[in-house]
């Protein structure tokens, strides 16, 4: 059980995601469910099936002309940022 | 007086009979009020709604039509929050392509609905704002995710809505609210602007409350747009020109081993009512099957793809540049704490269990596979679709659940019934959810299935059908039973 | 034990495209922040990508130059991880089907010529960029979403010489193929080195390490040098080397680590779903290959083999795209091939660096330059006054006949003008001829000077001093 949670710490952590204690028991129960819906996949067999990535197969030949189009103001850019400094998005130091 | 049809409120506007300004004056008092009774909006744009009324112009059906948005549209200007706590304070600075569509056509932006958080949910019941609720049952969820939507429409305060459909998120809940859902073909619809879900999944759809209101909808929202390079470039057809009830020699398939799943002998029997209605319309009705097996299949390989697809559509939302920023120690820490506090509990399950899916050493083993499983499901509907015109299945096997109630996920019932109208999003293929009658004073609804880019086929079958209904323009109010 | 380095490089570069990879706000780099973007270089919720076909092109320009074998399916993947300067949370790039594969890049090493081998090449977006200061850091999104490509070369590099020539070679690609500024010191262009040991004549790879953040291709080479010696000291103490990423310091001159493989990232890549595979043409294909600018390696040759020149010069001028355009079009107004090489390297370099100009900064063109030296080959003017009517050409932007005219700098090279003039002078200066009688040699000097002095310089010095010489000795008879 122990090795289950620390993988699901694991995987929160890879999402950014902090799980509470309380949360634990759920999510858990949520894998366990995930985990069979991947054993049931596995009766199917894809042997030389290639995977579908979208609803059919579809190619296009449409490239975007390189032409500057579509700008919007830094006022306006900025307005959703909740630290702003000198134009730009402030954040902690990173350390490179 | 509100609760007109799309073309019959365009005569009354443009005539005069209506005053403007009256109407749109009784149109928020309703809304206040079903917004008391259901609790469908995250945002009322009543301000933004008379600012437009200022010009008056009568060059399309849709000038000065009342509409509301699922809240996962980008509207600038207009707080747009997907009901998350992560964007709760969002307020975008562009439109979606659609919203600019339905501006351009002169509809009237009058609020922005309530949906499950993201658009991860068939209840409703994971919205911030809380539950919404079914306009014929209050007691009773609206489903989701497009819940506030689609209430908004069976409630009757707008004729039209903008969801969203990723696995069911419009047809379910416009089943169990008896209202016309539809999602088109995958590419007909710009999703420039909306907020994803799951973009090999996501369609953009409407919420109406009859055939040709669809119709109408649906031809100002299709075509292509160059920022969503997935959209197509097929002409679009004038669908409400070419209704046509005339269905006779329409090849129908009857997905039997969805049907057979149907335990509630008045939905089953009111299958067979549309059915034999099919047949005195004369068109060709057959019966065909897929693998159980493989439709069991359909839950889990649409789990697999819509999380690992939600957790990488997501990862932007870290609270660096918008959205909700949380104190932490360095940048790590603040992503962290930003996204943690900003999903439900039930998102992040859902991010976590894409994250392990996605993982390089599980990807060939769920991720892919469950690509590969896709593969094979489509292909047998398309097999299926290459005989005939349409399939047709029952939208649900029950009425909207109550609140408190909870899904056995276990049953075949739940895994093979409640969750067939996803295969309309693995294979792209356009879908629509049309009531067909009442069970225990709840609508119930059947789903049409069409071929890709064949919406005309769908709206053409589901207008007959709803000539014969008769629940057209069907809505409740709930002051008065008798209104209804 | 001897060791040997095996190096691999990735390369990114910018492209110099108007608008970025997935988003049409401008390309550019102004200083003012954040103003050249719109809501997709900020990732704002529901944005998608539309690629921008200048890249793709210039894509295929480099894939050409480097002789890669071309995938018509453009398709692309996300890289999924979380950092500060990306905006997405991923980054869109082609890790399954890379636009390019298996070319190559011929340099010479020593003279000797050495094939580099080329594993991919990919096209992808830049991050945001970060400004750092003592206890914040600011963000950027002007360079978020810059179409960059990256090439990656096979572990083929044997030491830090090779690696700086490689680079060097490949930068000029860059320029020739007129796709980037290629500039390490402002980060258009990066290097990445995959550096590990092993024992000569083994054909096993050691551990490598990965070293970042290279801002010239000298400190690459230093970079190389020091790493490497570095790892050799570890094996040779019995130790191990570990998997890790380091950076090079420039002050220290030394890399110094920066993460280990135990916390390194899994990028979970997969397709993105929202572009679909596109089919590029193959005529388009071959279109760009036909309109490909030819490469340094052909022009050398040529200049070597069709102008004569020396392979010395000729590299000299081919290690500027600007110069050596200048000379293939100067070549087709003027057959002195030589000569203009010679005032290319020479008067025309000296001017630039004077000035600190570039040569498309001056008002200098092919056509001017050639009639310069046609007239001074024509004996028009004198070398001497080429030089001012160089000057002038330089500054002013005139034609040198305009410059000759207007400054009445005309030489006289007629023979029976020269002999009247000449003439005329020598009956003035009777004693200068019983001087030159005597055996006077130097009187010779006095009297040309007299001779340009009453021709205000214009006099053929060389046709005066013969002249001078034949009437002298005439008059002697």
């Amino acid at each position: 059980m122990n090795e289950i949670k620390e993988m699901l710490l694991e995987a929160a952590y890879d999402a950014m995601l902090d799980i509470t204690k309380e949360e634990m028991p759920e999510l858990i129960h949520e894998y366990h469910i995930f985990m069979d819906q991947v054993k049931a996949l596995e009766a199917i067999d894809t042997l030389d099936v290639a995977p579908l990535a979208f609803p059919y197969e579809i190619e296009t030949s449409y490239l975007r002309e390189d032409e500057v189009i579509h700008t919007i103001s830094q006022e306006e850019i900025l307005s959703q940022g909740q630290d702003v400094l000198n134009d730009q998005i402030k954040v902690p130091k990173v350390v490179v | 007086m509100i609760t007109y049809s799309i073309e019959e409120l365009h005569e009354l506007l443009k005539s005069g009979q209506l005053d403007i300004y009256q109407y749109y004056d009784e149109l928020f008092k309703e809304m206040d009020f079903q917004q008391e009774r259901l609790n469908a909006f995250v945002t009322l744009t009543k301000d933004y709604a008379y600012k437009n009324l200022d010009i008056l112009k009568w060059d399309g059906l849709l000038n000065h039509i009342p509409f509301v948005l699922k809240d996962n549209f980008s509207t600038k200007d207009i707080k747009t929050t997907a009901s998350s706590q992560m964007l709760n304070n969002y307020i975008p600075v562009f439109n979606a392509h659609v919203v600019n569509q339905l501006y351009q056509h002169g509809a009237i932006l009058t609020a922005k609905a309530s949906m499950d958080e993201l658009g991860m949910g068939n209840s409703n019941k994971t919205a911030l704002t809380g539950p919404v609720r079914n306009p014929w049952d209050v007691n009773r969820i609206a489903g989701g995710s497009s819940g506030g939507s689609v209430a908004a429409v069976a409630s009757g305060v707008v004729p039209f809505a903008l969801g969203t459909d990723t696995g069911d998120s419009i047809r379910k809940p416009a089943g169990y609210c008896g209202v016309v859902g539809f999602k088109p073909t995958w590419g007909r619809i710009s999703r420039y602007g909306v907020i994803p879900y799951a973009s090999s999944l996501d369609h953009v759809g409407a919420i109406t409350r009859n055939v040709r209101d669809m119709a109408i909808v649906i031809g100002v929202l299709s075509g292509r747009d160059d920022k969503d390079m997935t959209s197509s470039f097929k002409e679009v057809p004038h669908y409400l020109k070419n209704l046509d009830s005339n269905i006779q020699g329409i090849k129908i398939a009857v997905l039997k081993t969805v049907n057979d799943e149907v335990k509630n002998p008045k939905i089953k029997e009111n299958f067979e009512s549309i059915l034999q209605i099919l047949r005195e319309k004369r068109t060709i009705l057959e019966e065909v099957e897929i693998d159980k097996e493989l439709l069991k299949c359909v839950l889990p390989t649409y789990t697999i793809i819509a999380n690992c697809e939600a957790l990488s559509n997501h990862s932007c939302l870290d609270g660096i540049k918008y959205g909700n920023r949380q104190d932490g120690q360095g940048i790590e820490d603040i992503m962290i704490q930003s996204r943690t506090h900003g999903f439900s509990s039930s998102i992040k399950r859902r991010f976590i269990l894409g994250s392990i899916a996605l993982a390089s050493e599980n990807q060939e083993k769920m991720f892919r596979k469950a690509q590969k499983v896709r593969r094979i499901i489509v292909d047998e509907v398309n097999c299926i679709l290459s005989k005939y015109d349409i399939i047709i299945t029952p939208n649900s096997g029950k009425i909207a659940p109550l609140l408190e109630e909870e899904e056995d996920r276990l049953s075949d019932e739940y895994i093979i019934l409640e969750n067939h109208l996803m295969l309309g999003n693995f294979t792209g293929t356009p879908c629509m959810s049309l009531p067909c009658g009442f069970v225990d004073n709840m609508p119930i609804s059947i789903q049409l299935m069409g071929r890709l880019f064949e919406e005309q086929k769908v709206f053409n079958v589901a207008y007959a059908l709803e000539e014969v209904l008769g629940f057209k323009n069907q809505y409740c109010k709930g002051k008065d039973k008798d209104e209804v | 034990m001897k060791y040997e380095q095996v190096i691999g490089l990735e390369v990114h570069c910018e492209l110099k495209t108007k608008s970025k990879m997935f988003s049409s706000s401008p390309v550019s780099f102004a200083k003012t922040p954040n103003t050249m973007v719109n809501e997709i270089d900020f990732s704002m919720p529901g944005i998608m990508p539309s690629v921008n076909k200048k890249a793709v092109e210039y894509a295929l320009r480099v894939c050409h130059a480097l002789h890669t074998e071309i995938d018509d399916l453009i398709c692309f993947d996300r890289k999924n991880y979380y950092y500060s300067d990306l905006p997405k949370g991923f980054q869109i790039t082609q890790q399954q089907r890379p636009i390019g594969k298996n070319g190559y890049l011929d340099i010479i090493v020593d003279n000797q010529k050495k094939r580099i081998e080329i594993e991919r090449l990919h096209m992808e977006e830049d991050t945001a960029k970060q400004t750092h200061f003592d206890d914040y850091t600011l963000i950027d999104y002007n360079r978020a979403g810059i179409p960059l490509i990256e090439i990656v070369t096979k572990p083929v590099l044997r030491n830090g010489k090779e690696a700086a020539i490689y680079l060097e070679k490949l930068r000029q690609i860059f320029l020739y193929t007129e796709v980037s500024d290629a500039k390490l010191e402002e980060g258009s262009m990066r290097c990445d080195i995959n550096l590990s040991l092993r024992p000569i004549g083994s054909k096993q790879l050691g551990v490598r390490t990965e070293i970042k953040n290279l801002n010239s291709i000298s400190n690459v080479q230093k970079a190389i040098e020091y790493e490497a010696s570095r790892q050799e000291k570890i094996l040779l103490s019995k130790k191990e080397v570990i998997q890790e990423t380091r950076r090079y310091d420039e002050g220290l001159r030394k890399t110094v680590l920066m993460r280990s493989k135990g916390n390194s990232v899994d990028y979970k890549y997969y397709s993105e779903p929202n572009i679909l595979p596109i089919r590029l043409s193959q005529k388009w294909i071959k279109s760009i290959k036909n309109h490909l600018n030819m490469m340094p390696d052909v022009r050398e040759d040529l200049y070597i083999h069709k102008y004569h020149l020396s392979s010395i010069d000729a590299k000299k001028i081919v290690s500027s795209k600007e110069l050596s355009d200048f000379f293939n079009e100067t070549v087709l107004l003027s057959q002195h091939y030589q000569i203009i090489c010679n005032w290319l390297l020479g008067d025309v370099l000296a001017y630039l660096n004077k000035h600190h100009l570039k040569l498309n900064q001056t008002l200098l063109t092919p056509s001017y330059l050639s009639t310069l030296i046609n007239l001074i080959e024509e004996e028009v003017i004198s070398s001497k006054q080429a030089k001012q009517v160089f000057e002038i050409m330089m500054k002013e932007g005139k034609d040198p006949r305009i410059i000759i005219e207007e400054k009445n700098m005309k030489q006289i090279s007629n023979k029976e003008e020269l002999t009247f003039i000449i003439n005329q002078i020598l009956d003035k200066n009777t004693e200068s001829l019983i001087d030159y009688f005597h055996g006077k040699d130097r009187v010779i000097g006095y009297l040309v000077g007299q001779i340009m002095k009453e021709t205000r310089g214009q006099a053929n010095p060389k046709s005066t001093n013969e002249l001078l010489i034949q009437l002298l000795e005439e008059r002697k008879g």
